[in-house]
């Protein structure tokens, strides 16, 4: 066998071996509810702000605390405690939807 | 209905551009693929004469196409969607470019606009490959043309117009019942560029990684052209300079991006491993992977295989990256992915048809590939090159699986697995490994010679080893690299690729004047090499000893979740006029101002002073609020660079971002000395009236009448503050002076003494006392190694591209 085929093979379980712990590093997306079920688990929750409620944030007190509430897509919701100021979360995705009520309401 | 007011010739003659460039890149197709399998020497030129015609065709219709669109959204013809969704007239006219692209079917424009230059320029060199590689230039302008088609074949959508109207996109919004819908307002003005678009990277960044991705199909269409002509090994010295230009083109179009994201986005850098980020990334890495098996065959003969594999999967991951970022199917897991534009299947079937031959053809021919049976040395450049170019091809392949796996996983499986909790770790852990090695092979590998090399080159190694042990230990005594967050493994990695990075830039500087005499012009791989490494220490740096200045100072004892990992008290508020402790710095906000016409713009002036020296200097970071319907506000960020390090600023919270009006009132109490009041957040004790103060804060005469209320406010929290309203007379008039207690949102009055030593005080509560904003100022020291190290690193790919033009035509002539 040649030495580069060791070394490849070397440097394919080496990535392999990579990949499998990135495998276990995954989480998953859930819903207010499945999340409840994970205390203590990092999950991703895809919910929307609940413009119904207000949005606690004041940075005179203090600007590192925002709390809101967020409703999911089964109309669960929970209040998010936020320790940052808030980012903008859409970057460039165009809403097509909002342009056509734009177009409407003028 | 007629239409009243609208211009429908240039959309018209637009999309007939459209099907005639389809139609033109068709018969090229053909032609030049005949072309290449003719055996007959008046037939290939014949298929070719008609192939370049066709060509030119299609050429001359892209750039109508181009013309025409440039035209419809510079003079404001808002009938049309693409310049009512994209463009608006108070648009600054510089980023019209940039609005170009901003929509899906101008960024496909520009892909084909680079293709036609490429074509025409192969066409023109007249090399012996034209063929072959014009007909897979010619294959890709047809899937590119398809994309921008908007024909519907039964339901199904094909590609999507630019010349599409807006009355034809919302065919049922009831404006359209009016023949004369164009008089109405809402037609009158665009929704405008993205707020985030409208930055100077936006308008050259994607051209330069729109060339990248074009120009990566060239070494692509000389590989296909080698296994289709059976003629293996004769391309790959006229192809070298068309392999490092793209490679070369691709990595500064990627930085461009990164230098845009670090400028206008709030992330905090310049790297987030977004999968968009990354899907450009994967086939630069397979490019270089590519150049250097490529370089190696030159030399040696041996590689010859890997280099098809590296072409065929560059160009197939630069597919791959298109379909990943434009179908949607990254959904959630990438902030900033395109729009859905109902073409995945378009767009999977563009993908399958560059791989799906590509891949087959190499199979069938891989045993053909001419190889070297014999191994290369150990002590041999071309053995450690070739381990270089496999951990950059393995590292491609590993951040492929960590974009991708998800996102298809899910697709496929209906499962709902997400990235790591971590997402930037889970790719820095591993690829920290990648600079280590990577920058220990660019150090070493060039003073290796071909085949194999004799016992003295160690000597020539003494000297950059020696300065690299220098310049490290002084760095890390002097410095040092904080990053401690992800334990000390993590942390010594980081000091390992250091070091690397160090040696393969010390090493390679060397190099210049020890191994080529200082000669410049063949040192284009060296100077390469420097930028990459300079690169490296850059991120590492700038990384790792990120440092946040704006910590709170305000002394508000903040409970946290303990769970939270969060860094907590990364932002810091500072209220109009004054002067806030933030590190090294007092900062001050000064003002705000809008410099557009239409008001959407606020900047933020913010005065910074050194507390150590007079030092001062002002940052404007910006407000903008969101086009295209959304709500709400991007903040753009301001930096104050230095050579040595950037503050980097932006606004997180402004005061006067939502215009909630201040309606509280003003409360009366009657108190007495040693009296108590609450308020919602604590209570405040009158201590004492002092008659005609002179402090600090106000200068009463004895023959003044005026009185001061001293009162110490007591918050929820256990901060104490003091307030001092003011009751005074000032001819036969009785005013007062209000003292506000910022941190608390009340203002506290002095309104009236009454009977029995008895005083009117008037409290208001309210959260809109004055401006104020929430500032994060970050600190990146020597972020600027890294922007230099892509300088060089470009222009060390340029010196290396016509030193080896120039040696594959004396290697053509000495062949005569």
């Amino acid at each position: 066998m040649k030495k580069t085929h060791i070394i490849i093979l070397i440097f394919i379980a080496v990535a392999i071996a990579v990949l499998i712990s990135f495998m276990g590093d995954l989480t998953t997306y859930d819903t207010v509810a499945s999340a409840r079920q994970k205390e203590g688990k990092f999950v991703h929750l895809i919910a929307k702000l609940d413009k119904s409620q207000p949005v606690e944030y004041d940075p005179i007190k203090n600007p590192n605390y925002m709390r809101f509430m967020a409703v999911d897509t089964l109309g669960n919701s929970t209040p998010v405690i936020y320790h940052n100021a808030m980012k903008c979360p859409s970057k460039y995705k165009e809403d097509v939807e909002a342009n056509k009520n734009n177009l409407s309401s003028n | 209905m007629n239409y009243i007011g609208e211009h429908l010739l240039p959309g018209q003659l637009g999309h007939f551009f459209i099907v005639l460039a389809l139609v033109s890149a068709l018969v090229a197709t053909i032609s030049y693929f005949k072309a290449t399998n003719s055996r007959d020497l008046s037939d290939e030129r014949s298929w070719k004469k008609l192939g370049r015609i066709a060509f030119s065709i299609n050429a001359f219709s892209i750039l109508s196409v181009f013309v025409l669109l440039v035209y419809i959204m510079a003079s404001h013809k808002f009938e049309y969607y693409y310049a009512w969704n994209h463009t608006s007239r108070d648009m600054n006219p510089q980023y019209l470019l940039a609005a170009f692209w901003e929509g899906q079917e101008g960024s496909f424009l520009l892909w084909s606009f680079w293709y036609v230059v490429i074509g025409l320029y192969f066409i023109a060199r007249k090399t012996k490959w034209e063929a072959p590689i014009m007909s897979v230039i010619a294959i890709a302008q047809i899937c590119l043309a398809t994309m921008v088609l908007g024909l519907y074949i039964g339901e199904t959508m094909i590609g999507s117009n630019p010349f599409l109207l807006v009355r034809e996109k919302f065919a049922d919004a009831p404006v359209f019942a009016r023949a004369d819908y164009l008089s109405l307002p809402q037609m009158q003005d665009g929704q405008g560029l993205n707020q985030l678009l409208q930055n100077y990277w936006m308008v050259i960044h994607p051209p330069v990684l729109f060339l990248g991705f074009a120009a990566s199909i060239i070494p692509f269409a000389y590989a296909i052209a080698g296994l289709w002509k059976k003629d293996y090994g004769t391309w790959t010295r006229e192809a070298l300079p068309y392999s490092l230009f793209a490679a070369g083109i691709l990595g500064l179009g990627i930085m461009m991006g990164a230098a845009w994201a670090y400028e206008s986005l709030t992330f905090g850098g310049y790297w987030a491993w977004d999968p968009v980020e990354n899907a450009s990334l994967v086939p630069w890495l397979i490019l270089v992977a590519g150049v250097h098996t490529q370089v190696i065959f030159n030399a040696t003969g041996h590689s010859l295989r890997t280099t098809y594999l590296f072409f065929i999967l560059s160009f197939i991951m630069v597919v791959f990256s298109t379909f990943l970022t434009r179908s949607g199917v990254l959904g959630d897991s990438s902030v900033h992915s395109f729009t859905d534009l109902g073409m995945n299947t378009q767009l999977l079937l563009f993908l399958l048809i560059f791989t799906i031959p590509s891949l087959g053809l190499y199979l069938v021919r891989y045993k053909q590939i001419p190889h070297i049976a014999r191994e290369e040395e150990t002590s041999s450049r071309e053995f450690w090159m070739f381990i270089g170019s496999l951990v950059l091809f393995l590292s491609a392949m590993v951040i492929t699986w960590q974009n991708s796996f998800n996102p298809i996983y899910n697709k496929i499986t209906g499962q709902s697995t997400a990235a790591p909790e971590d997402v930037e770790f889970s790719y820095n852990k591993i690829q920290i490994f990648v600079a280590i090695v990577i920058g220990l092979l660019t150090a070493f590998a060039q003073y290796l010679k071909y085949k194999k090399t004799g016992k003295g080159w160690l000597k020539k190694f003494v000297v950059p080893t020696v300065i690299t042990a220098a310049i490290c230990v002084i760095y890390f005594l002097v410095s040092g690299l904080d990053y401690d967050k992800k334990g000390i493994g993590f942390q010594i990695a980081i000091y390992l690729a250091f070091v690397a990075g160090v040696y393969a830039l010390v090493a390679n500087a060397s190099y210049i004047w020890s191994g080529l005499n200082g000669k410049l012009k063949a040192a284009g791989g060296s100077i390469t090499h420097v930028g990459f490494a300079l690169s490296l220490i850059g991120i590492l740096i700038s990384a790792s000893n990120r440092k946040v200045l704006s910590f709170n100072t305000t002394g508000i004892n903040l409970k946290w979740d303990e769970r939270s990992k969060e860094k907590p008290l990364e932002n810091l508020t500072l209220i109009k006029g004054v002067p806030t402790d933030m590190g090294d710095y007092m900062a001050t906000f000064v003002n705000a101002d809008s410099t557009n016409s239409n008001g959407n713009i606020s900047y933020y002036r913010i005065d910074m002073m050194r507390k150590d020296s007079a030092e001062n200097f002002t940052l404007y970071p910006n407000l903008i609020r969101n086009t295209k319907g959304m709500e709400g506000f991007s903040n753009n960020p301001d930096s104050k660079h230095y050579w040595n390090r950037d503050i980097f600023s932006y606004i997180t919270y402004a005061a006067d971002m939502d215009n909630r009006d201040d309606t509280a009132q003003f409360k009366r109490y009657t108190v007495n000395v040693k009296d108590t009041v609450y308020y919602s957040n604590g209570f405040f004790t009158l201590n004492t009236v002092v008659p005609n103060p002179n402090n600090k804060k106000y200068q009463f005469q004895p023959t003044d009448t005026a009185l001061m209320a001293d009162i110490t406010v007591f918050s929820k929290e256990g901060t104490r503050f003091t307030a001092q309203p003011v009751f005074y007379v000032e001819g036969n008039e009785a005013r007062y002076i209000v003292d506000t207690v910022f941190a608390q949102n009340i203002a506290i009055a002095f309104s009236r003494v009454l009977e029995n030593q008895k005083i009117e005080l008037q409290v208001k509560e309210s959260n809109r006392m004055v401006p104020f904003i929430a500032l994060k100022v970050y600190e990146f020291p020597h972020i600027n190694l890294l922007w230099a190290g892509i300088i060089v690193m470009t222009m060390g790919f340029g010196v290396s591209m016509v030193y080896r033009r120039k040696q594959g035509r004396l290697k053509a002539i000495n062949k005569i």
